[in-house]
């Protein structure tokens, strides 16, 4: 007989443990712990212990319920009704199937705007004998559910926005909620209390946790980058030399870069607001493991072939124009990109939206002008329940406007037209 | 088609490589990416045993990676297992030496660890900083290309495997290394967490250094026997 993955179906090798194309588990695993080192002392007081224990235990079956879980974790298997219940906690989901987290460390640059992150702490539920989302049948149980954060040491206390039980971002959570924190090293525990109608009180916790990271930047009047080639050996220099975790902006002058540039390590590229800072040659940016860069004030302007800009890593855009390529920007399996205030104008496509990667993600594509274009926009696939917003946003003249062939939600009940 | 192929053809399709953490004679070592969810896993592929991560495939602790897969065809392995995200204890150390307290915690959850392989008469072998990983507060030890099932009848390891500096005498082939060269090459980790120094420059201070001077005796016979005792004293 053949041996089917039970989630996704492919068929497995006899004795398989894992499916490797849906990441499901398929053996059991045993949590093992060493056993604690016994003294002579400490195996008398234990056997007592044990004993009272035993009769505290008798007394509290018989007395039954209700009764408290607190396992000090993330998950836990509860019991009820004769079906068992996996709930876990999570920071990060891929559509819809979240990853265990005990902890979550995350970086933030002191020098972006000031403001405050967010980082979504979810609650799910499964039935553990058929692996199934249960969270409708599991609600019913529920009495009250509650969340707090509280700081670890001397951390700055995070606030949240309470516990959401219908966020359409988070639709296979049974409940959510928004961690926000400062630009400051720190960690707190997210705690969960979930009071059940029979009595019983759940509490699971994670942490989340802070790293403000480094910055350096570059200028035009301290680092040579008139010419593509100065501009190639600067990034390879960064490259090479600065540590991934800091994060790089570069200043760049008035100039017309004519040959293409690559780019690996995460840098920021600020074009020069008293002239126009051009690339007439491809730009490509690689996988950065997570980074988030942004670009702004730039002018692709290509010759009606190439890619005026791919990138394997998340992405913002602001103020840039991409005028006369094959394909304007180009998201490859890496990261979201996203563009605010730009144009896309005479591109056979203006941004080619490509990838189901999307730890990072921002769904305001916001102000963009895509005029004469043979297609605006191809989403050809994206990760994610989001609704991306159009607002501001105006189409003239294009062949297609937009190709969702993804069937992606869009909100462009404030676009234009024309 | 056996684990083996299926995990190999399913990693070239349906992965992608992220980056490599090591490559050698005996195979290599990368980080890979599902390509549909995005989740990042640590693939080894190598020549040599793959007995202890086949055990491994069972446990789940702590203080040790998940394993997910081994497939083992002839003398190659393929392994699919957990990326554990943190920083390594090498990494941490550049940055200054550990209070004794958080040194005795890491050490008490490597002995965690250890117990596992430990338990299952597999040996490390190859314990340093740069393979502890602090996934938040707790001390993760991952590699175990190096590892290898303990049989009380077989002669004495002939290859080196271990670091040298960490690695117990025994391992460089004067008698078969057991679960207390792991012991040797702790108490070598908790002297450089304290100190900076090997034990033979520079011993910790105290009961710690006692500690340590009892894991890193020559004569195996003389150290802490198991990590359950080493638990127990630190």
């Amino acid at each position: 007989m053949k041996n089917l993955c039970r989630r996704c179906g492919a068929e497995l090798p006899e004795n398989a443990s894992f499916c490797p194309h849906c990441e499901t588990p398929l053996g059991e695993k045993r949590p093992v712990r060493p056993p604690h080192p016994w003294r002579w002392k400490a195996v008398i007081c234990a056997g007592i212990l044990l004993v009272g224990l035993g009769i505290f235990l008798t007394w509290r079956w018989v007395g039954s319920r209700p009764e408290t879980y607190d396992p000090g974790a993330a998950e836990l298997v509860y019991e009820d009704g004769g079906t068992t219940y996996h709930l876990l906690l999570s920071f990060y989901s891929v559509d819809g199937i979240p990853e265990p987290q005990k902890e979550k460390r995350a970086t933030v640059s002191p020098s972006s705007d000031g403001g405050r992150s967010a980082c979504p702490s979810q609650l799910y539920v499964y039935d553990e004998a058929t692996g199934e989302n249960c969270r409708e049948r599991f609600r019913e149980k529920v009495a009250a559910l509650s969340v707090e954060t509280i700081p670890v040491g001397n951390s700055q206390t995070m606030e949240h926005t309470g516990a959401v039980q219908d966020d359409p971002r988070m639709p296979y959570s049974l409940a959510s909620t928004e961690v926000l924190y400062e630009a400051e090293d720190g960690s707190d525990e997210v705690r969960w209390t979930l009071t059940m109608e029979n009595g019983d009180v759940i509490v699971l916790r994670h942490y989340l946790s802070i790293r403000r990271i480094s910055t350096l930047s570059y200028q035009a009047e301290d680092v040579p980058m008139e010419t593509a080639e100065e501009l190639q050996a600067l990034l390879d220099r960064i490259d090479a030399t600065v540590d991934d975790s800091i994060e790089v902006t570069i200043y760049l002058p008035t100039v017309t870069y004519d040959q293409p540039i690559s780019m690996q390590h995460p840098c920021c590229l600020l074009g020069s607001l008293e002239g126009d800072t051009v690339f007439t040659q491809p730009v490509t940016i690689g996988d950065g493991e997570g980074a988030v860069v942004s670009f702004q004030n730039l002018i692709f302007a290509g010759s009606g072939a190439g890619t005026g800009l791919a990138t394997g890593q998340g992405l913002i855009l602001y103020h840039c124009l991409f005028e006369n390529w094959e394909v304007g920007i180009a998201s490859l399996d890496g990261s979201w990109v996203t563009t605010k205030d730009c144009g896309f104008r005479k591109n056979d496509v203006g941004l080619r939206i490509n990838t189901l990667r999307y730890n990072f993600s921002d769904s305001a594509y916001t102000g963009n002008r895509f005029e004469e274009n043979g297609t605006g926009i191809v989403i050809e696939q994206l990760g994610g329940d989001w609704v991306l917003d159009f607002s501001g946003c105006v189409f003239a003249g294009n062949g297609t406007d937009i190709d969702n062939r993804a069937g992606y939600q869009l909100d462009l009940s404030h676009a234009a037209f024309e | 088609m056996d684990i083996y192929s299926s995990l190999l053809e399913a990693i070239e399709q349906e992965y992608a490589p992220v980056r490599s953490l090591k490559e050698g004679a005996r195979g290599s070592v990368s980080v890979v990416r599902h390509r549909k969810s995005g989740r990042r896993y640590v693939f080894r592929h190598f020549s040599g045993s793959g007995e202890v991560y086949r055990k491994l495939l069972t446990v789940l602790c702590p203080h040790l990676p998940q394993i997910y897969e081994v497939g083992i065809q002839d003398a190659n392995v393929a392994v699919l297992e957990e990326y554990v995200q943190g920083d390594t204890l090498a990494y941490l150390l550049q940055g200054g030496l550990l209070p004794p307290e958080e040194a005795r915690r890491i050490t008490k959850e490597l002995c965690q660890g250890l117990w596992v392989l430990h338990s299952m008469g597999a040996v490390h072998r190859d314990i340093k900083p740069e393979n502890v990983i602090l996934r938040g507060s707790e001390a993760v030890l991952i590699d175990f290309d190096a590892s290898r099932l303990y049989k009380d009848e077989s002669d004495g390891d002939t290859r080196i495997l271990g670091t040298t500096g960490y690695a117990a005498p025994e391992q460089y082939g004067i008698t078969q290394s057991d679960q207390r060269a792991d012991i040797y090459s702790l108490g070598v980790l908790l002297n450089i967490m304290i100190t900076g120094e090997h034990p033979s420059k520079k011993l910790a201070s105290g009961r710690i250094g006692q500690i340590v001077q009892r894991c890193t005796m020559t004569a195996p016979k003389q150290r802490y026997q198991t990590v359950l005792a080493l638990m127990e004293r630190l």
